[in-house]
């Protein structure tokens, strides 16, 4: 088993713990953990296509990556993809923004319901 | 001009937007509004340019896909583009000054949020790359919690956070699908990944991993379409949030999301997922307008009915990508909703009522408020001519042509669901306002949907254009005199009347210029009818103006429709004629003192009878059929299937016995010039539409089919006995005169449908006969007794009694017409009997002849009331200073009783005409016309001038011998009351009136217990509970929200694996 493959198990299993957590747990606050949980194994899951073992950051900091000098060519076999490195940078940011946002979410509907208990939010039903 | 400032115009503004707000508020919103006022003008500046199908392909700082992203901007961009711009524009005004009345969600601060919504669903609309796709739904998504929370409810505080919740767990699910469908095909550009999937072919990828990658692609996005069983977030939002806010929403992230899901139909496509996606959609489009039956909160109502249509948008979506339905079909269906519901959501948000409840009478003073909330109604249940009317059309016929037929009746029954709360809120906010509290006083500006009202409108009528026909004149000349007097209402109504009789006049002239009027054509026998019936009544209407301002434009409307009805060259135009004239004529119905529940329930069973007439129109178009004549070449199942289904929509129509229950209210509770052309034209419609198709099906079907005794007609002959014999009872049992013509109305349409049904050239040409008598007839009588309410104030008649010398010429009418529709000899309802008796016994139905002979007993009881309890008798003292009718309102009777007479001795003037109307399609006259008048068929013969030569000498040596020869009389004021040696009681004893027929009552109290009104209410009750504990589904409780959509997600998967083969 390669790492990548380890990574996208592990991820796969993040993702499931969270769901399982955002699930079952009656806390707003657990249940917003439960999704940063989900969001984690997602950026696992992303980074875990670009692995390849054996290969170094897409960053030429070495001529040894460079498959031809004169035109600053890339070697392809020497480096991991990095697009899915800027997708999971993106994701990060994004996702840093909807938790705080649910965060904030969760302030204000304790200050005014005065519980964190999921089943108190049941006014709009049907 | 680039397409990219549509995202980076309000990106710069949003940024700019802090800074100018320190010049204060009014700067900060004029920034956000010129913002928006750029985007919508630039694109629509631009639109011209993009009709033809140009595409706009932009590749951001200068790399091509798929190492740059890229942009595309076409005509299906541009409109998305053009709505989201507009819906800010109308919406950030609210937005800002809902917040700003919060103090924890600073003022005007919520327009960056506005600004980003734009930005993210323009950036949605245009971009071509999945990564860019999930960051810009991200930004609009973001967006809409941001905005949830900047009301001031705590409601909105829960729906917000139940949807984010949600769309997070969305959110996760479509970045893993993204990520490793990058894997998998090594690209992020959409169209480098559907090509790699398509080049590849099945081999290129393994199928089993990207069965994988769409399925969380695929559930992701329909968490954020709001389709069922995932929209229970969705729906809360509406409930909890301003409706301002969800009106941008609806423009921006819902059609952004839906373009975006449309943009990946590509992918999809990979494994076949159009079964999967016609089952959510279909199921979603009949449950959420099921559950919003039972919606009290008119806002949580518009949120299931957006769920609804955006479940149509997602059942055709896979059909239009495919090619089976035309892609514009569904892009109209979307930019309807969108006017449409962001229009009523801004209504909703500036009336400010929250419950269905609350909403009653808001409206009744506020008659430019009440036309733009029934415009905006009309539109979202797809009446033409608004967009939505052509979008379902040009779908449902490519439906029937497809493999698909069958998900018509789920569309159809939808959308009749759709129909019943859509118009029960229309219904509840016309409501007469009693008392002086319930007056609108909008919360906010009503200008925004006003604006979106008008602009669905106008594109409606742009696209009305494919209903040109050779009427097209008459059509506009009346739609635009209509429109004009809707406008110019305050005008005296004498006035108005004056104009409609104008331009009524004028359209008979057009269509006479343009040959639409040749009698012996179907068209042009029904387009005289249209015509005749309009001309009378509102000739009649100078004399009595009615009083309802927007009466006088509805009615030319009215008229207008069923000219393009009349003259329909094709399915489409009929059909489009058809919903035209019932809402049209709803509006009318509503028009009454108290027509705001008979117009509801008259809504309701024309737009199931719309919906069975557009069934069967469509089984005929799904076997090839295109125009109206061919018809004629329908055989087998299709032939039978659509004369079924259009049989049974003009019975809805014609108030059969079953679906009668929606006729006497709308009859009697109309305005009392148009319950006369209710009775005398609309009435007629359905019988049309009979000759019409009928016609032609009978031409095309098998002789020995339609030749036996018992055919294909023979039940809807029983229909039309039952109907004749049920409401002539009926009938005699009503104390209201108008209700009392309604029952006799209905009754007398059954005759017609019984000789129709017959399927012989004599039933026929017997059946148009009566219509035309029936027809003057009942414009006659309920002329004369909208003449008798105006001028007493009641429709009750024990409480009117001896006008004979008040109102001598109504007297006269009203004999004439009893006896011409009684048909006893001589006036002409003789010759329709003895045409529908004889054409009866030649087809040997004689148990279907004796019920309608019974029947015409009946009719006698009660026809003999409205002369006996209306005329003779007493008169009541507050009647004493009652006057006649205006002249002109005479004349126009006159009109009418010179019709009755002529058709009483020259009947076969106009026989002459229907034999030829019906002879070319049965091959056969049935009747045979001499050249002295006689009438001859193959049991008889009928001389109508000679009968009335009888008649009129026996009548006058009568009449003489009592005049010359009898007892002299002496004259007493009708209220000098003398009894031997008694005190002479009230007036109203001595002429007993009320309840008249008790012991007839008695007789048939095991029949009339036979309650068809409560069998429809135990039906809805039926239905209503359905609903009831259907939307249960929706606990409320988010975390049972996320269980559905995991739950949905582990059948999704099982659907799409097992798809793989």
């Amino acid at each position: 088993m390669n790492a990548g493959t380890l990574y996208l198990g592990a991820g796969f299993a993040l993702v499931l713990t969270g769901l399982a957590c955002a699930l079952l747990r009656r806390n707003l606050l657990r249940m917003v953990l439960g999704f940063s949980i989900v969001d984690t194994g997602v950026h696992l899951i992303i980074a875990s296509i670009g692995t390849l073992t054996g290969r170094t950051a897409p960053i030429i900091d070495d001529p040894a990556l460079l498959s031809d000098a004169t035109t600053l060519a890339v070697d392809a076999t020497a480096v991991v993809d990095p697009i899915p490195q800027a997708l999971v940078l993106t994701a990060i940011v994004i996702g840093v923004g909807v938790t705080a946002l649910m965060l904030t979410y969760i302030v204000r509907l304790h200050d005014r319901a005065g519980t964190l208990d999921v089943r108190e939010l049941r006014d709009l039903k049907w | 001009m680039n397409p990219v400032l549509f995202i980076a115009v309000p990106l710069g503004a949003a940024f700019l937007l802090p800074l100018v707000r320190r010049m204060g508020d009014r700067a900060a919103r004029g920034l956000a509004g010129l913002t928006f006022a750029f985007v919508l003008a630039a694109v629509v500046a631009w639109l011209p340019a993009l009709g033809n199908g140009a595409m706009l392909t932009v590749t951001t700082g200068g790399w091509p896909a798929p190492f740059g992203i890229a942009l595309r901007f076409g005509l299906a961009e541009a409109v998305l583009i053009a709505l989201s711009a507009a819906a800010a524009l109308g919406s950030f005004g609210a937005v800002s000054s809902r917040a700003g009345r919060d103090a924890t969600s600073g003022g005007v601060r919520g327009l960056v949020i506005v600004l980003l919504m734009v930005v993210g669903a323009n950036g949605l609309i245009m971009t071509r790359d999945l990564f860019n796709t999930f960051v810009f739904l991200e930004i609009v998504s973001i967006a809409t919690y941001a905005l949830a929370a900047t009301g001031d409810e705590s409601r909105g505080l829960e729906a917000g956070f139940k949807y984010m919740f949600l769309g997070a767990v969305a959110s996760a699910f479509i970045l893993i699908g993204i990520a490793m469908l990058y894997r998998l095909t090594g690209t992020l550009s959409i169209d480098g990944i559907a090509e790699s999937l398509m080049v590849g072919g099945a081999g290129a990828v393994p199928m089993f991993a990207l069965g994988v990658v769409l399925l969380f692609l695929f559930a992701g996005f329909l968490v954020e379409l709001k389709v069922f069983p995932l929209n229970g977030p969705a729906i809360d939002l509406y409930d909890g949030v301003s409706p301002a806010v969800m009106a941008l929403t609806v423009a921006t992230a819902l059609n952004a999301s839906v373009y975006a899901f449309w943009k990946l139909m590509p992918i999809f496509r990979a494994v076949d997922l159009t079964l999967v996606l016609m089952v959510i959609g279909g199921a979603t489009f009949v449950l959420a307008n099921l559950f919003a039956l039972r919606q009290s909160r008119v806002r949580r109502m518009l949120g299931y009915s957006t769920s609804a249509q955006l479940g149509l948008i997602v059942m055709l979506m896979p059909l239009a990508h495919s090619g089976d339905v035309s892609a514009t079909a569904v892009g109209l269906l979307l930019v309807n909703h969108t006017l449409a519901k962001a229009g009523l959501l801004w209504f909703a948000g500036s009336v400010g009522k929250q419950t269905l409840v609350e909403w009653k009478g808001v409206l009744a003073g506020s008659p430019a408020a009440r036309l733009s909330l029934a415009a905006l109604v009309l539109a979202i249940v797809g009446m033409p001519p608004f967009p939505g009317f052509w979008g379902k059309w040009d779908a449902l016929v490519a439906l029937s042509r497809g493999p698909h037929a069958w998900w018509i009746i789920p569309v159809l029954a939808g959308s009749l669901l759709e129909f019943i709360y859509y118009f029960r809120w229309l219904r509840l906010a016309h409501v007469p306002a009693e008392d002086a509290e319930t007056k609108l006083e909008p919360t906010g500006s009503l200008v925004p949907a006003h604006a979106f009202g008008i602009i669905v409108l106008g594109a409606g009528l742009a696209l009305s254009s494919r209903l040109v026909t050779s009427s097209t004149d008459a059509v506009l000349t009346l739609a635009g005199a209509g429109l004009v007097l809707l406008i110019a209402g305050q005008l005296p109504g004498r006035l108005l009347q004056f104009l409609s009789l104008a331009a009524v006049a004028a359209s008979g002239w057009m269509l006479h210029q343009a040959g639409s009027l040749a009698p012996t054509s179907i068209t042009g026998f029904f387009m005289l009818i249209v015509l005749f019936g309009a001309f009378t009544v509102v000739l009649a209407g100078i004399g009595t103006p009615p009083d309802r301002k927007r009466y006088h434009g509805l009615f030319l409307l009215l008229v207008a429709s069923l000219v393009l009805l009349v003259d329909a060259r094709g399915p489409l135009g009929f059909f489009a004629g058809w919903e035209l004239m019932t809402w049209t004529s709803y509006l009318l119905v509503a028009q009454g003192q108290r027509g705001g529940r008979p117009a509801f329930r008259y809504m309701l069973f024309s737009g199931a009878a719309g919906f069975l007439v557009l069934g069967g129109i469509l089984v005929a178009l799904g076997a090839g059929v295109t125009t109206i004549g061919d018809f004629a070449h329908l055989a087998g199942p299709a032939a039978l299937w659509t004369a079924i289904l259009l049989g049974a929509g003009f019975a809805v129509k014609a108030a059969s016995a079953g679906a009668h229950v929606w006729a006497p209210d709308a009859y009697t509770e109309s305005p009392d010039l148009f319950s006369a052309f209710l009775s005398g034209v609309l009435s007629k419609m359905p019988l049309f539409g009979i000759v019409l198709f009928g016609t032609r099906l009978v031409a095309g079907a098998d002789p020995a089919l339609i030749g036996g005794t018992y055919g294909p007609g023979y039940a809807l002959g029983w229909l039309g006995a039952i109907t004749a014999i049920g409401m002539t009872l009926l009938a005699a049992l009503q104390e209201d005169a108008k209700r009392l013509l309604a029952y006799s109305s209905v009754g007398q349409i059954g005759y017609a449908v019984v000789g129709f049904a017959l399927l012989t050239p004599l039933g026929w040409t017997a059946a148009l006969y009566h219509t035309v008598n029936h027809m003057i007839i009942k414009l006659l009588l309920f002329l004369a007794i909208a003449a008798v309410i105006n001028r007493t104030g009641t429709r009750r008649m024990h409480e009117m009694g001896g006008l004979i010398k008040k109102m001598p010429a109504q007297y006269i009418a009203v004999l004439i017409g009893i006896i011409a529709l009684s048909g006893v000899p001589p006036l002409s309802g003789f010759a329709g009997k003895w045409l529908i008796y004889n054409a009866l016994i030649e087809k040997e139905w004689y148990f279907i002849a004796g019920v309608l002979m019974f029947a015409s007993v009946i009719a006698f009881l009660y026809l003999f009331r409205l002369i006996n309890t209306i005329f003779l008798g007493q008169l009541k003292p507050r009647h004493r200073e009652v006057r006649e009718a205006p002249a002109v309102f005479v004349v126009a009777q006159a009109l009418l009783v010179f019709a009755i007479m002529g058709l009483s001795m020259f009947p076969d003037a106009l026989l002459r005409v229907t034999t030829a109307m019906t002879a070319p399609f049965f091959g056969a006259a049935g009747v045979e016309l001499a050249a002295d008048g006689s009438v001859l068929v193959s049991l008889g013969y009928l001389n109508a001038f000679g009968v009335m030569a009888m008649v009129m000498g026996l009548f006058a040596v009568f009449f003489a011998w009592v005049l010359f020869l009898g007892p002299k009389t002496t004259k007493v004021g009708q209220l000098d009351i003398v009894m031997a040696a008694e005190e002479p009681p009230a007036p109203e004893e001595i002429h007993y009136a009320y309840d008249f027929y008790r012991p007839y009552k008695r007789a048939f109290a095991p029949v009339l217990r036979v309650s068809v009104e409560r069998g429809w209410s135990r039906f809805a009750a039926v239905l209503s509970a359905v609903a009831e504990y259907g939307r249960r589904f929706y606990t409320g409780d988010a975390q049972t929200y996320l269980l559905y959509a995991v739950v949905f997600l582990g059948i999704a998967a099982v659907a799409v694996l097992s798809r793989l083969g």
